[in-house]
């Protein structure tokens, strides 16, 4: 059985990975909305595949756990593991698997792109997948204590993660119907301006290569057109970066850049609503709820439970028709009084002592 | 009671491991004592095997060996607390004794007449308990915080001082008068026997008025050196105001005062949601003010000052 300090390194370790994954993820997107170079993106890209490995070996692992402890249910509810399932194994095997295979595939290389065509068809599930992604802002939660009170740690955690998933859930299902709607999006557009350009290439090559998306035409394997040098593209070119098309004899190449840039500025900026919505929660409601809910009931706790503790509830006189100062309220003007005449008549207990016995234990 | 050197140097190794615990850092020297004092109480039955062992005081009962750690015990407290007195007590100032018409004041002999009359005091448990409050009080200067206040609002406690109990004298005065009123306050206890009629609080024992004038009385025949108003105001502290009204201001405020420092701790860290220790202290006072004889506007005076000032 797994000891209490292993445990709390592997726990370090994971709160760790939260972070430094939230930390790729903004990054991930914003070398490409910055314009960063294949190779970096690249790098971006395999990391972020390596997190996803780790945490779906923790989401198994913790499941395993759970399993062998017959509490899978109070694991997957109670203890939020539907967390930790969304942001592993859907992500591995819809985002960051099928990137990190193009990758390695050699799927970046626009010049020598075998299978790509297969690579692309999973591009939009990718894409959709990575929503998911923003729900690990929510395991943060499962890993720090923000608060003392585990009341308050619950509600608080509670409350973010039900944002949060709204949030996220909203823009997986827009996503999704999007797609499945044929809904007018600038991919779409886009999609249509290739159709045409592919159809006019015949006729009138000259005019259609004034197309700035236009990157390259081969036809019959041959380049016939090319917009830059192939040193540029094996920089600057990642396998989501490009569209490739065949019409007739004719393949095409086209720039994606705009459009990926557009989907990573929209993904930097819900990523950062929702870094914004659990900073609100936990910077403006944690201490709300303390105020006027855990912190009144702890005092009260303490002052029932240990003889010497004689501090009054502070009451808030914008809050003092709430219960909790109410009952507050009666604790400071009848329970209190009521104990301290009572002590003239009690003896002393050992929990109402600063000195316990287990102080002097190692005298003997 | 007789022990001998060898129990008497292993209760000393004992008591002087107890004192030194952690669990006791911030408390005052008489504090500390009443904690170890009851700690031994109330864990007399886990204690008893050990300390009935070969290794220390060995087939001896738990009320002899009781008596031998507390006769040990007062005798570590006042190794340190006697010359926090004796240092307290010459450091004091009472030029107010000329405000109380004493014409021949002899500073250093009231002095030495008042570490006597203390030094004969800590002999006795109860008053041992009640000083703790006292000297609290004076140690941390909470008469000089308060007083400062009520000359600056001059409300109640000023007017009952200055214009009911006419005591005509400077802030600076006033708050000697009442740390000395506070130091002697404990005395009333050499004279109290069984069958002495007194009501136990929690913040001491209050004993009835025509008691503490005949103590003052006599106290103040004894030790002509201090103003008899000095040992009135220090007696009727222990007296309750619910029953006699014309009790001194200043012996009113002294014994507020002391049965708040009692379990005083200046570094103790209050909880968030929790108001202050002398808040919360007042506050439970003015409801408890018949309980214990308070006056109840001096409280409320108080507990606007402790309020104002974040106290």
């Amino acid at each position: 059985m797994m000891d209490k300090k292993n445990f709390s390194i592997i726990e370090n370790i994971v709160l760790a990975a939260i972070f430094l994954v939230l930390i790729q993820t903004f990054i991930e997107d914003f070398a490409v909305v910055a314009g960063w170079s294949w190779s970096i993106r690249r790098i971006l890209v395999l990391t972020g595949f390596c997190f996803d490995i780790f945490f779906t070996i923790e989401f198994l692992t913790r499941t395993y756990r759970a399993i062998s402890r017959g509490n899978l249910r109070e694991y997957l509810v109670t203890r939020r593991g539907w967390i930790d399932l969304l942001a592993s194994i859907p992500l591995l095997l819809l985002s960051s698997g099928p990137a990190a295979i193009a990758v390695l595939m050699g799927g970046g290389a626009i010049t020598g792109a075998a299978g790509i065509l297969n690579v692309l068809k999973v591009v939009k599930a990718v894409r959709i997948a990575r929503i998911l992604r923003l729900l690990r802002v929510l395991k943060i939660f499962k890993q720090i204590k923000n608060t003392d009170s585990v009341m308050a740690q619950r509600h608080i955690s509670k409350i973010t993660t039900i944002g949060v998933s709204v949030f996220v859930g909203i823009l997986l299902f827009a996503s999704i119907f999007i797609q499945m709607l044929s809904l007018p999006t600038e991919s779409r557009e886009n999609e249509k301006v290739v159709t045409d350009v592919m159809l006019a290439y015949e006729k009138s090559p000259a005019a259609v290569q004034t197309y700035s998306n236009l990157l390259i035409v081969k036809e019959a394997g041959e380049t016939v057109f090319t917009r830059y040098e192939n040193d540029y593209y094996d920089t600057a070119f990642g396998f989501n970066d490009y569209l490739y098309a065949e019409y007739l004899d004719y393949e095409f190449f086209f720039d994606l850049r705009g459009i990926e840039k557009v989907q990573s500025m929209n993904n930097l900026l819900f990523f950062l609503i929702i870094l914004s919505l659990v900073l609100a929660y936990t910077l403006f409601y944690s201490p709300h709820f303390a105020i006027t809910i855990s912190d009144p009931i702890h005092v009260m706790r303490r002052g029932l439970e240990e003889q010497s503790y004689n501090f009054e509830v502070k009451i808030n006189p914008e809050f003092e028709e709430d219960d909790i100062f109410r009952l507050a309220e009666n604790y400071n003007d009848i329970y209190l009084p009521l104990k301290d005449r009572s002590q003239a008549e009690d003896e002393p207990d050992a929990d109402s002592l600063e000195l316990k016995m287990d102080d002097i234990k190692n005298m003997f | 009671m007789d022990i001998n050197e060898t129990d008497k140097q292993k209760a000393a190794a004992f008591i002087q491991r107890l004192t030194a615990n952690p669990a006791l850092k911030g408390f005052s020297l008489l504090q500390r004592e009443e904690q170890i004092l009851q700690f031994l109480t109330v864990n007399s039955r886990q204690l008893y095997p050990t300390l009935s062992s070969q290794s220390f005081f060995s087939g001896k009962s738990w009320e002899t060996i009781c008596s031998i750690l507390i006769s040990v015990l007062y005798e570590t407290t006042d190794q340190e607390v006697i010359p926090d007195i004796r240092l307290l007590v010459n450091k004091m100032d009472f030029t107010f004794f000329t405000f109380l018409r004493q014409s021949n004041l002899d500073e250093g002999e009231a002095k030495q007449i008042i570490m006597d009359l203390l030094l004969k005091m800590l002999a006795n448990e109860q008053a041992r308990r009640v000083f703790t409050g006292s000297l609290a009080a004076i140690h941390y200067n909470i008469v000089k915080k308060f007083i400062v206040e009520v000359y600056r609002r001059r409300k109640y406690i000023h007017f009952e001082i200055l214009k009911v109990e006419k005591l005509k004298m400077g802030e600076k005065e006033i708050e000697n008068m009442i740390d000395l009123a506070m130091l002697l306050k404990p005395l009333v206890y050499m004279f109290s026997q069984q069958g002495t009629a007194m009501k136990n609080t929690a913040n001491g024992n209050i004993f009835p008025n025509h008691f503490t004038e005949a103590i003052a009385q006599s106290l103040s025949a004894k030790a002509p050196a201090v103003p008899p108003r000095v040992f009135k105001s220090a007696m009727n502290a222990n007296a309750s105001f619910s029953d006699n009204n014309q009790i001194e201001a200043s012996a009113r405020m002294g014994n507020i005062l002391a049965a708040m420092c009692r379990n005083y701790k200046p570094e103790v860290k209050k909880d968030r949601g929790a108001d202050t220790a002398m808040k919360s202290w007042i506050n439970v006072a003015r409801k408890n003010y018949k309980f214990y004889g308070y006056d109840i506007k001096m409280l409320d005076e108080l507990y606007n000052i402790a309020a104002d000032n974040g106290w």
